[in-house]
């Protein structure tokens, strides 16, 4: 399954592009997709250490499928306010 | 009442909006641009928003905060953008009956947003430098 995972602030910079593609296998979970993310984009493992996940603008758990069909975002540690 | 807003917030029609007859209590909390954080100067700040979750989140904290306290209003209102030194970055205003539900009404709610809604600042050095804010993360290039 091909996922789309949106990309914002500190995790947009170090990737240049607000989104990146990859590649999952059916069943995989969120901390599969940080493990395939790291490999496709090195640069982003510092923040994807604390990172969180969003599906369909809600947060979900490392341990949470992939869901096919809804928006994904990476969300780094927030620092509004 | 959450809002998003790239225009400078205007406390006055908060406050208007929060003093209502059932309310005896008003709290107002200004986050505002600081100039130095861990002794390095600012010039300005600029906040971006995965908006659409921002947004969820938000109503989700005000939805949390009726429900654990009896407030009459509750208004979260977030700065996106360029936000100069000095100004208001976001707002929180909660009227209650009395003042005890206000201030820690107030308090619950900055601190939450802080911890959960999806945005994040960058801070502008006076060299050209602009470095995300991440603050749990250490160590690496431009994040704490």
């Amino acid at each position: 399954m091909q996922v789309t995972v949106l990309l914002f602030a500190g995790s947009k910079q170090a990737a240049g592009k607000d989104q990146l593609q990859v590649a999952l296998p059916p069943g995989a979970t969120f901390s599969d997709l940080a493990i395939e993310l790291a490999q496709c984009e090195p640069a982003l493992q510092p923040l994807l250490a604390h990172a969180r996940f969003a599906a369909d603008a809600q947060y979900v758990a490392a341990t949470d499928p992939v869901p096919a069909g809804v928006e994904l975002a990476l969300i780094p540690p927030v620092s509004g306010g | 009442m959450i809002e998003l807003t790239q225009d400078p917030i205007d406390v006055v029609p908060l406050l208007q909006q929060a003093q209502q007859p059932a309310a005896g209590a008003v709290v107002l909390f200004l986050g505002i641009t600081r100039e130095l954080t861990d002794g390095l100067r600012t010039e300005r700040l600029s906040y971006e928003a995965y908006a659409p979750m921002a947004q969820q989140e938000m109503q989700r904290l005000e939805a949390t905060a009726r429900e654990r306290w009896e407030l009459v209003e509750c208004l979260l209102v977030h700065r996106l953008g360029e936000v100069p030194l000095s100004q208001a970055s976001v707002a929180v205003v909660v009227s209650a009956g009395h003042r005890p539900a206000a201030f820690e009404a107030a308090r619950w709610l900055i601190d939450e947003l802080k911890q959960s809604v999806p945005i994040w600042k960058r801070e502008h050095r006076p060299d050209g430098q602009a470095d995300w804010v991440h603050p749990s993360t250490e160590g690496g290039n431009g994040c704490r």
